[in-house]
Formats: structure tokens, sequence, C-alpha cells
């Protein structure tokens, strides 16, 4: 940008431009912030929704642990800290960019939410620069079931049926889409932590995934 | 006919139990009841999060405080469960003598 032309409104940035902005926060503090406001106002709102549901749908000795505001809180200041390496795919399609930027800040939601649920309890106080952020993947699938809403209420309270380890392996293992038996998607160190926290070896591990299934869809098939 | 697990995790995210993190998943919640409603949480105001980001306030705890243990408190956790079974007599009787004396003074 040059010294003639005028400074952009940011209220018209698409939410790319947006981080983008943020990301030159050590150029110009003041424009950042001022992008963060927008930012913020755009996504605030859901994301803290989602994020208090999500927790509250959490089995009990998660949700008892996990603060559903501060993790909303830390998941925007991280998006502070890393709006420079946010890759912007959009091509200028605005809604793709939104859409981009939304599964950029729930990602890093769960990853904040799992590497803290993992951390010893001693070592908690968040490091907010050492974190990685939600990865991309080139190779998502471009198409998702069709559910009724209807069908979305059962199958959620079905899964707060399940006994605690049934639903937290269920709901861990569906958070990664790691589907299957092997459920092979679920990161290391998420699947260490899971066996760890119900003391569950490898193969009770898959035999109990593959059980809570069952007695979800069995549940399900009855209603 | 039986869910698959992607038609399950599907439901759940449009049950709001888990975050969507495709754009498939999220523009299939493009028309989903709002949740632009309702209002936040003081703590979550762009001007305490930039406050936070300044510095100037203190960062959020994700683990609620009610969990949290200090370092030197897990430490000592660790080695009573070490060691619990067989303190030595003397270990054992400072003990003693160290809660008489926080507690006379607590008395006091």
């Amino acid at each position: 940008m040059t010294l003639l032309e005028p400074p952009p409104l940011i209220a018209d940035e698409s939410d790319p431009s947006l981080l983008c902005w943020i990301g030159l926060a050590s150029e110009d503090r003041d424009q950042a912030e001022e992008a963060f406001r927008e930012l913020h106002r755009r996504h605030a709102k859901e994301l803290y929704h989602r994020v208090k549901a999500w927790v509250d749908s959490m089995s009990d000795s998660r949700r008892r642990v996990l603060d559903d505001e501060a993790l909303t809180s830390a998941t925007f200041i991280k998006a502070y800290q890393e709006a420079g390496s946010f890759v912007d795919k959009s091509r200028g399609d605005r809604e793709r960019g939104a859409c981009q930027v939304k599964k950029w800040l729930f990602g890093m939601a769960q990853n904040l939410a799992f590497d803290e649920l993992k951390a010893p309890r001693s070592q908690i106080t968040l490091q907010l620069s050492a974190e990685e952020v939600g990865e991309e993947t080139e190779d998502e699938e471009l198409a998702v079931p069709s559910i009724s809403e209807a069908r979305s209420r059962q199958v959620r309270e079905a899964l707060e049926t399940l006994p605690d380890v049934d639903r937290d392996i269920l709901h861990t293992c569906l958070a990664f889409r790691a589907f299957g038996d092997n459920a092979d998607a679920l990161p290391d160190d998420v699947r260490r932590d899971l066996l760890g926290r119900h003391g569950l070896a490898e193969a009770t591990f898959r035999q109990r995934k593959s059980r809570a299934l069952k007695k979800l869809q069995s549940i399900l098939s009855t209603e | 006919m039986q869910l698959t697990e992607k038609e399950i995790r599907q439901a759940l995210i449009q049950a709001e139990a888990l975050l969507p993190t495709t754009e498939a998943e999220i523009l299939s919640l493009d028309h989903s009841p709002s949740t632009e409603d309702g209002a936040l949480p003081d703590s979550l105001s762009a001007d305490n999060l930039l406050a936070r980001i300044r510095g100037t306030r203190a960062p959020a705890k994700i683990i609620k405080a009610s969990f949290l243990v200090s370092s030197t408190a897990s430490e000592g956790l660790a080695r009573a469960a070490r060691n619990g079974s067989d303190l030595p007599d003397e270990i054992s009787a400072k003990m003693m003598a160290d809660r008489k004396r926080i507690e006379g003074n607590t008395a006091e």
C-alpha cells in the first residue's frame, strides 16, 4: 500500500484479509486491533455458542474440567497470535474465505481443548505461542451425509445415555474423524491420553470402541 | 437402517455436540438454526481479549481452577504415593510435630 491510497475500510474486508491485517500487527498495531475487533464481531458469538455446546456434550470427566469461556478466549488470542500463518485458499471467493476461517477457528478450539486435557495438571498454563494450529487437510471429503434435525437430536440423546467411558471414546474418535475399529486418524498423543485416562490396552480400546458404536446404533435402531 | 460413523458425526455436528472442522461440514450448517443470538460473557468482549493479547490481563485457564494442582503439591503427592507405606519413624514424628505446630498457630 502506498501513502496515497486511503486506508481500507476494515468492515468491508473478507475474513482472510482480516487475518492478514492481524498478521501485520508488528507493523500496524492499530489496524490489526481494528481487524481483530471485526473478526470478533463476525465470529465470537458462534464460536462461543458451539464451544459451549460441545463441552456440554462431553463425557462427565472432561466436562467437569474444561472451561468453555476460557477455551473460547484462548482460541481468539491464539488466532491473533497465529493470524500470519493462515493460508488463504479462497482465491478471492468471500464465502469460501469465511468458511475457511471458521474451519481454522473451530479446529484451533478443538486442538487447544485436547492439548489442555492431556497436559499434566501442574503445567497447564497456556503456552499460546508454541501451540500448533489446526492442520489443513487437502483431501477433505466434499460431501457430508444428510441428516434430519430430529435424527441429529436423537443421536445426541443416545450418546448421552452411554456409560462415561464409551461416550468419551466415541466422542473423541468422532471429533477427529477417526472412523473404523482402529481409529487410525486419532492423533497418537490423544490416543495415549484416552487409553491412559480409562486404563485401557490398545486391543481393549478397539473392542470398546466397536462395542460403544454398536450400542449407540442399537439405541438408535429402536427409536 | 444403521447409521454409519460418518453419519453419526454429522448428526452430532448438527446437534452441536461436535465442532465442524471441514469446509463441507461448515457449509452444511449454513441453514441450521442461528447461533448468533445470545450475549457473550464479559470475559469474551473484544476489549478484554485485546487486553489479554497486550498482556495487561492474565490469560484465562482452560482447565478449571478447581482441578489445578501446583507443581510442589503434585510432587509431594507423588512422593507420598511412592513411599507412603514405609515412612521412617523420624519423618512421621516430624510431620506430626509440624502439623501440631501449624494447628496451634491457626488456633491462636
